[in-house]
Formats: structure tokens, sequence, C-alpha cells
């Protein structure tokens, strides 16, 4: 029986997979707030974001028994659904444009996650306001709107190598403020 | 003679894979020579590990009230297969049937389109008529099964009528591999149709749909397991 907080998010997960639906609720209240808030600075609408992260915690569900410890946190597996799942419907209706801006912004604004990864979180906010912000818009358009170095080359109507080095630059110097690999 | 994909190819897509952007052909083929390059591998796990760690510094926001309980209803209701051997032992029997429904009725159908070019309309109203009285149906539709980059895979069928079916058909997936088949209505239901195994890229599968209206169906998605995913649309109304 799932009693509360204390459980891990690995045990949750775990219990999912064997298809504890209680674990699936403290899984869900737990998680719902990163997952939508994470749809909704990608999509922007509340009603497609609320339908990403209700198929997100439906994937997860379906999904539990492949999670791999070993390839990063259960919160990075969840958040890296909902950001797929955000591109797909970014990608459905590609006539609308994405705004980078509003969501650098916000990266830089608040963190509110746990205090174990609030270190990391201050450092990698930091990093986001240090690089140059052409390398930060790249890598929010990469890696939160789903744009590939091409795409985001015909965007910006820079050359293709131009944007990887870009991209690249951006991401290596967040590795380096960040000095860990994952979490 | 096939070129062998080597760290010079990986190096121009890697980027786009540890962001996430990568198509699903691309990833693949990264990842696998990713599988025997220790660099290449170094490199995209390094590069993913700091991409991934933007996704949690967006801020919260709370989903509306009754998101929770709706979450967990759809649970409570989703078949979550216990394994992929049962659950294709559990629905083949209905899924043969319905396939066959299916490729009676699209032949039919396909039949009344070639005869449209070279006949009347009215001949191919009454063909259409005719195809849909026997199968005890009101209208179909179709529509494309489209890759994450927008590529037409396969094609898409639903059938409003005793009973209603979905047929689809994938002829070029990117990746190999179990997929799993949702469908989602205009009202923002969901439901569970089954699997399809694409095996070369290509799976077929014909499922009945239940009480769900085919006109009400807004979109079909195929989810592998490693990220994959296909989604089918219907682009045009119901012809009634």
């Amino acid at each position: 029986m799932v009693t509360g907080v204390e459980v891990s998010d690995e045990a949750l997960l775990a219990g999912m997979a064997a298809g504890d639906q209680e674990a699936a609720g403290v899984f869900v209240r737990r998680f719902k707030a990163r997952v939508y808030g994470l749809a909704i600075a990608i999509v922007g609408l509340s009603t497609e974001a609320e339908e990403i992260a209700q198929d997100t915690f439906l994937r997860a569900w379906r999904y539990a028994g492949a999670y791999d410890p070993r390839r990063g946190s259960v919160a990075t597996w969840l958040l890296t659904i909902t950001r797929n799942a955000s591109v797909d419907v970014l990608r459905i209706r590609r006539e609308v444009p994405v705004d980078p801006g509003s969501l650098l912004a916000a990266l830089s604004l608040s963190y509110d996650g746990g205090t174990e990864q609030l270190a990391d979180a201050l450092r990698l906010r930091s990093a986001l306001a240090e690089i140059p912000r052409e390398q930060a818009t790249s890598v929010v358009l990469s890696v939160f709107f789903g744009l590939t170095a091409a795409e985001i080359a015909s965007r910006d109507g820079i050359p293709l190598g131009t944007a990887k080095t870009r991209i690249r630059s951006g991401l290596l110097r967040l590795r380096d403020k960040l000095g860990v690999t994952d979490g | 003679m096939v070129e062998r994909f080597g760290c010079d190819d990986a190096a121009d897509l890697l980027l786009d894979v540890a962001t996430g952007a990568a198509t699903g052909a691309d990833r693949d083929q990264v990842l696998q020579h990713a599988d025997s390059c220790v660099i290449c591998r170094t490199e995209l796990a390094d590069l993913a590990a700091v991409a991934d760690g933007l996704l949690p510094l967006v801020p919260h926001r709370e989903p509306p009230a009754d998101f929770t309980e709706y979450v967990l209803d759809r649970i409570a209701s989703s078949e979550r297969p216990m394994s992929l051997v049962d659950e294709r032992r559990r629905r083949r029997a209905p899924r043969v049937l319905a396939y066959a429904a299916a490729l009676l009725l699209v032949a039919a159908l396909g039949g009344g389109l070639v005869w449209w070019r070279t006949g009347t309309d009215r001949s191919v109203a009454a063909d259409y008529r005719g195809a849909l009285t026997a199968g005890n149906g009101k209208y179909i539709r179709a529509g494309q099964v489209l890759s994450e980059d927008g590529v037409q895979v396969g094609r898409v069928f639903a059938y409003q009528g005793d009973p209603s079916w979905l047929l689809l058909t994938v002829t070029s997936a990117p990746r190999d591999g179990t997929y799993s088949v949702h469908m989602y209505t205009k009202a923002g239901s969901q439901k569970d149709v089954g699997q399809c195994v694409v095996v070369d890229g290509a799976c077929t599968l014909g499922v009945t749909i239940g009480d769900v209206n085919a006109g009400e169906i807004r979109v079909v998605r195929l989810e592998c397991p490693v990220g994959t995913r296909l989604t089918a649309s219907f682009a045009e109304p119901p012809a009634r």
C-alpha cells in the first residue's frame, strides 16, 4: 500500500508497473504540476496542455515497466514523455509560430522543484542567463519546441553550421556550468 | 552498395538526437551507431543529459481541479497489457474478423472509386450505398498516417456501421516494433484499440470500435515504447 510522500518516485513507478492504481494516484498528484507546467509552456493552450498531461500519465502507466533508472531519473523520464507529446501537437499545428523568448524568460524566473535538484537548477538557470542570447534561444527551440538544427537555420535565416554551433556551444557551456551529467 | 553509417554521419545528427528533435529514423540510426561507438555514445549521453536537465526548470503549473480524478478514471478504464503476447492473443480473433470485413468494404469502395472515373456520379453513389448496405453501414472516413516529421507512412479508415470498425495500414514506419494504438475522440475521451506489430516498416490493424461513433474520432496515435510515434487523422468530414 502506498502511504504518501516518503515513497520514492521509483517505487511508485514499480507499483504502477504492477498495476497498483493507488500508486498511480500518488504519482499523478506528485508530478501533475510539473507535467502540466511543461506542457502549457510548450503548447501555450490550456486545453491542449491538459490533454497532453493526461496522455503523459496514461503513457507512464502503460509503460512504467519499461522505465530504466540507468538512463535518468523518473522526473526526467516523465518530462521527456511530456516534451515529446507536446512537440507532437506543435508539429500537427505547424503553422503556429513558437515563442522561445517567453519560455526562456520563464526558465530564468523561478524554480519550485525539490531541494535535491535545486542546486543543479540554480546553476542551469544562471548558465542560461550567461550564455549568448542566440545560443540560449537555439537550445530552447531545440530542447523544448523540437526544432532540428536545420529547422532553426531555416527559421532564423542562418547557415545550418551556424545553427548547429549555437546549439552545441550552448549545451556544452550549460554542461560545464552544471558539472554533472544527469539527475 | 550500402554506405556504412559512421561517426561523421552520426555527428551530423547527434545534436538533434540529444535534444529530442530528431526524427525516428534519424534517432534509430544514431542510437544504433552509438551502441558500438563509445565516443559518439559518450557525447550523446553528455549532451542529452544537459538537454534533459533543462526540462524541470519550467515553472510548475497546477492543472484544473478535476485533473487527477479524470486521469485516474482513465487509468482505471484503460487496458494496460499484462504482456504483449497475451494482448495480441486476446485481440487476434475480433481483429481478423474486422480486418476481413474492412478489406471487403474497402475493396468495394475502391472499385466504386475506379468506376467513378469512368462512369457517372449516380453509379458510384449507388455502389457506395450498396457497399454500406451490405456492411450495415452509414459512412466511411479515410485519412493519412503521418510520421513525426510529417511524412505519410500509411492510411486509416473508420467505418460507422454495425459493427463500426477502424482499419489502420502502415507501409513505411520509421522504426519496427510493437506500437500501442490509441484513439482520441473530439469530445476528449481516449480508447485503447490494440497493438500494431511493425515488421519491415509495415503493419495492419483492424478492430471494432464498440460504441464510439466513427465520425467523432479526432485522431489515432500509434506509440512505440522507445518514443517513436505515428499519427493518423481524418482530413474530411464523414460522407453521409
